[in-house]
C-alpha cells in the first residue's frame, strides 16, 4: 500500500518537491551534498552536486515528468551546460572530471533515450563523462528501499500519515498530528546499530518531504517551514543518543536545515511583498489579519536572529527590521493565547538587536502587563494557556463554541510571563518593573519540566512535573537580576551545538519557551551584539 | 454489526457527558466553584504555598462503575441507562466533594489551621477564631471576600433560627470588626510587599 503511495507521491510532485527527498537518499548512501541549487540563471545546469564516499563527483539536473523530444529539445541547453560546463564551486577542483546526471520522476522516450546515446558517444570523444540518466522507478527504489521499517506499518499510523498527506494544503499544518506521526515510527531512545544511524536520519526527512511537497506545491511557505522545524526537532531529539557519531546524523540534519531555510525565505519574500498581510478571500480575512500579522513578523523577526545566531547575517536584515516595525505596536498584533508569546519575544528580540531598546521594553511591558489584567484572581477564565493554537481560538469564536473544558480556567499563572519580565529585567529596566510589579506579583509562573531534559524536544510529555511557583513577596531587585542574568546552557544538543534554531523551536513549540530556555537564548543574542556589534 | 449511526452517536455521547459534568456539580456545590487547571502533559505538577513550601502531587484517578444488563428492551434500557448515569452523578458528586474535604482536612491539620470545637455547639464567635487564623483578602473596594462556610443541613437547622440575634448581637457585631480590621491591616500589610525593592 505504502509503495503505491510513495508512486502517487513521485507522480505528482515537481522538482522542487522532491529535491529534499533526493539530497537525503543521496546522503543515506554516504554522499556529501556540497551545493544544493537556488534555481537561479548560474548554476550551470547543475542542481545538486554531491561528492561520493570514494571521492567521485556528480553533478543531477532534476527535472518533472515524462521527457518526451519535445521537451528534451527545449531542455538541451541546459544537459549541455550539465555535462559540458566544469564545477564551479570552491570545495571542488574545477579539473576534477565529474559524473552528470539528468533526474526525473517520470520516463523517457525511445527517441531521447537514443538521441542521449549519440550524444553520450560526442561527449566521451570531447573528454567529457556521458550523461547517465535517473528516472522514475529509480528514485522510487531508492526512496521504498530508504525507508524500509520507518514507514508506517500499523492502520492507525498509516491513517495518521494519509491524514497529513491528503490534508487542505491550504490550512495550517496539523503540528501534533505531525509529531505524533514522527514518533510512530522514530526510535526515541531505542537502540540503532552505527551503521542504521545515516539512515533513520535520511529516511525520517525523506517521509516527511512527502507530506511537506503537498504544502509547497501550494505555497504554503508556513506550513513547510513548520514541518521541517519539527522534523529537525525530533532528528535533534533522537541525535541525543549518538552525540558521539554526529558526522553520521549531520548530513542529514543539515539539508532539513537547508529545506528550513528555503521555505523561510520564501515566507519572508512574500511578507515583504505583501504590503498589508491580507490573504485568500478578503471578504472574511478581516478577523485574521492582525493573528497573521502576529505569525508572519514573529518568523521574519525569528529568521533574521537565527541568520545572525549562525554569523550569516541576512541581506535582507534591515528590510525585515523595516517590515517588523511596521506592525510593532500593540494594538496590532494579537495575544490570542500563550502560544502567541513567542511570536512577540522574537520581535521584541530583534527590534533590541536594532539597538530600539526602549521600544522593545516597552513592549515587553505591555505583553506582561496584558498576561497581568487577563490573568488577574478577579477573571473568571484569563488568557488561555500556549496549548491552545490560534486555529482552535478563532475557530470556536468564529462558530460560537466553547473551546475550554469544563471549569477551566487560566487565572493566576502564565507559562510567558517570566520571559518578559526577565527580558526587561536584562535591560535594566527597573522602574518600568517596579510600576508593574503588583500585577505582576499576582501571576504565578508556570513551567512544565519534563523528567528527561531531553523530552522538551517533543510535542508532549508523559513524563514531568507542571510547576507552578510563586514570586517572593516583596521581590528583591538583586535576586531577579541574579536569575535572569543566569548563565547555564541547558543540556538539550539543540542548545549546546544549535543555538540559533532557538527562537525558530519556540515558534513551532510554544509551549516549550520555558524561562530557562528563553533566558538562554536572549543572553546569546545579546553576547552576538557584543561580540559582532549591532 | 447493525447499522449504529456511529459517529453522530459519539457526538450526542459527548454532549451527554458535558451535561453529566454540570450534572456532577449539582452534587457537589463547593466543588464545583473552583477553577479546573488542565495538566497537558506529564505525571506530576508541583506548587509553591503562600509560606514558600513546594508541594508536589500525583494525580488521583476518581472512577465510577456503573452497571446496566445488556438484555433489557431498547425503553428500559435508555431508562436505565438515565437513571445508572443519575446515580453516577451524584456518586461522583460526592467523591469529589469528600477528597476536597479530605484536603482540606489534611491541609489545615498539616498547618494548624484546623480548630476543634471539642464538642461544644457552633457560636458565631468560633467563626471568628478561624477567620483570626486565616489570611483574608479584599477585593477592589475594600470589601472582605470571606471564605465558603459549609454545615451540616442538620446543624443549619439549629442555627438558622439563631441567625438573626447573631447578627443583632453587639458583642459579635464589635468582635466581627475587629477581626475584619486585623485582617485588613493584614491583607494592605501583604499588599505592600507586592512589589520591587531593592
Amino acid at each position: 500500500m505504502i509503495e503505491r503511495l510513495v508512486e502517487n507521491w513521485l507522480d505528482n510532485v515537481n522538482e522542487r518537491g522532491y529535491e529534499a527527498a533526493f539530497c537525503q537518499a543521496l546522503a543515506a548512501k554516504g554522499y556529501r551534498i556540497v551545493h544544493r541549487s537556488s534555481h537561479g540563471p548560474m548554476e550551470q545546469g547543475k542542481d545538486v552536486i554531491a561528492v561520493s564516499q570514494n571521492g567521485e563527483v556528480c553533478a543531477y539536473q532534476l527535472k518533472t515528468g515524462n521527457l518526451d523530444q519535445r521537451i528534451w529539445r527545449s531542455i538541451s541547453g541546459e544537459v549541455n551546460d550539465l555535462v559540458e560546463s566544469a564545477i564551479l564551486h570552491p570545495n571542488i577542483d574545477p579539473t576534477v572530471p565529474f559524473k552528470p546526471f539528468l533526474v526525473t520522476n517520470g520516463e523517457i522516450t525511445d527517441t531521447v533515450r537514443l538521441d542521449i546515446v549519440a550524444k553520450n558517444l560526442a561527449w566521451r570523444n570531447r573528454q567529457r563523462e556521458p550523461l547517465q540518466l535517473i528516472l522514475k522507478h529509480d528514485l522510487f527504489n531508492w526512496f521504498v528501499e530508504l525507508q524500509g521499517r520507518f514507514l508506517p506499518t500499523t492502520p492507525v499510523d498509516f491513517q495518521r500519515f494519509l491524514g497529513l498527506y491528503l490534508a487542505e494544503k491550504r490550512d495550517f499544518l496539523d503540528k501534533r498530528n505531525f509529531c505524533e506521526f514522527l514518533e510512530s515510527f522514530l526510535p526515541i531512545d531505542d537502540e540503532i546499530p552505527r551503521a542504521e544511524i545515516r539512515r533513520v536520519f535520511s529516511a525520517t526527512a525523506v517521509i516527511a518531504n512527502y507530506v511537506l511537497s503537498g504544502f509547497q506545491s501550494v505555497e504554503n511557505h508556513l506550513a513547510v517551514a513548520e514541518g521541517w522545524i519539527i522534523v529537525i526537532t525530533y532528528l535533534l531529539r533522537i541525535a541525543e543518543s549518538f552525540r558521539p557519531y554526529r558526522r553520521l546524523w549531520e548530513p542529514a540534519l543539515r539539508l532539513c536545515i537547508a529545506g528550513m531555510e528555503d521555505s523561510l525565505q520564501l515566507l519572508a519574500d512574500e511578507a515583504l511583498s505583501n504590503p498589508h498581510l491580507i490573504e485568500g478571500d478578503p471578504s472574511v480575512d478581516m478577523p485574521f489579519i492582525a493573528a497573521r500579522k502576529t505569525i508572519v513578523l514573529g518568523y521574519l523577526a525569528g529568521f533574521a536572529i537565527y541568520n545572525r545566531l549562525a554569523e550569516k547575517k541576512h541581506p535582507q536584515d534591515f528590510d525585515f527590521f523595516g517590515k517588523v516595525l511596521q506592525g510593532f505596536s500593540p494594538s496590532q498584533l494579537h495575544l490570542w493565547s500563550e502560544s502567541a508569546s513567542p511570536y512577540i519575544f522574537a520581535m521584541i528580540a530583534f527590534v533590541w538587536l536594532y539597538g530600539r531598546e526602549g521600544q522593545a521594553c516597552r513592549m515587553a511591558g505591555s505583553v506582561a502587563n496584558t498576561i497581568c489584567k487577563a490573568n488577574s484572581r478577579s477573571q473568571p477564565v484569563g488568557l488561555p494557556d500556549a496549548y491552545f493554537e490560534p486555529q482552535d481560538l478563532m475557530r470556536a469564536m468564529a462558530l460560537g463554541e466553547n473551546p475550554f473544558g469544563h471549569h477551566q480556567s487560566f487565572v493566576g499563572r502564565s507559562q510567558s510571563i517570566q520571559t518578559f519580565v526577565e527580558f526587561i529585567a536584562r535591560r535594566y529596566r527597573k522602574r518600568m518593573l517596579e510600576l508593574l510589579w503588583h500585577g505582576i506579583s499576582e501571576i504565578d509562573p508556570d513551567e512544565f519540566v519534563p523528567t528527561k531534559a531531553a523530552d522538551l524536544c517533543r510535542w508532549r510529555s508523559k513524563k514531568g512535573d507542571s510547576q507552578t511557583r510563586r514570586w517572593p513577596h516583596p521581590q528583591d531587585w538583586n535576586s531577579l537580576l541574579r536569575v535572569a542574568e543566569k548563565r547555564e546552557t541547558p543540556d538539550l544538543l539543540l542548545c549546546a551545538d544549535f543555538p540559533e534554531l532557538v527562537v525558530l523551536f519556540f515558534l513551532v513549540f510554544p509551549h516549550r519557551m520555558t524561562p530557562a530556555l528563553s533566558r538562554f537564548i536572549d543572553l546569546r543574542i545579546m553576547d552576538s551584539v557584543n561580540s559582532a556589534g549591532r | 454489526m447493525l447499522p449504529d449511526f456511529f459517529s453522530l452517536k459519539r457526538e450526542l455521547s459527548k454532549r451527554f457527558r458535558r451535561q453529566l459534568r454540570s450534572e456532577i456539580d449539582a452534587h457537589a456545590p463547593v466543588w464545583s466553584q473552583i477553577r479546573a487547571y488542565v495538566m497537558v502533559e506529564g505525571d506530576t505538577f508541583s506548587f509553591q504555598t503562600v509560606d514558600g513550601d513546594v508541594q508536589k502531587q500525583k494525580f488521583k484517578m476518581m472512577t465510577h462503575r456503573i452497571e446496566v444488563p445488556a438484555d433489557l428492551p431498547p425503553e428500559q434500557m435508555q431508562l436505565k441507562v438515565q437513571e445508572k448515569f443519575r446515580e453516577m452523578t451524584e456518586a461522583m458528586g460526592r467523591k469529589f466533594e469528600t477528597s476536597l474535604f479530605e484536603s482540606i482536612r489534611e491541609v489545615t491539620d498539616r498547618t494548624g489551621l484546623a480548630l476543634d470545637a471539642r464538642g461544644k455547639p457552633f457560636h458565631p464567635s468560633m467563626l471568628w477564631d478561624m477567620v483570626e487564623k486565616m489570611p483574608i483578602d479584599f477585593d477592589k473596594e475594600g470589601n472582605p471576600m470571606l471564605p465558603c462556610m459549609v454545615v451540616h443541613p442538620d446543624m443549619f437547622k439549629a442555627i438558622e433560627p439563631k441567625i438573626p440575634e447573631w447578627e443583632s448581637d453587639p458583642e459579635l457585631r464589635r468582635r466581627r470588626s475587629e477581626v475584619l480590621a486585623r485582617k485588613k491591616e493584614e491583607w494592605l500589610d501583604r499588599e505592600a510587599r507586592r512589589k520591587l525593592v531593592g
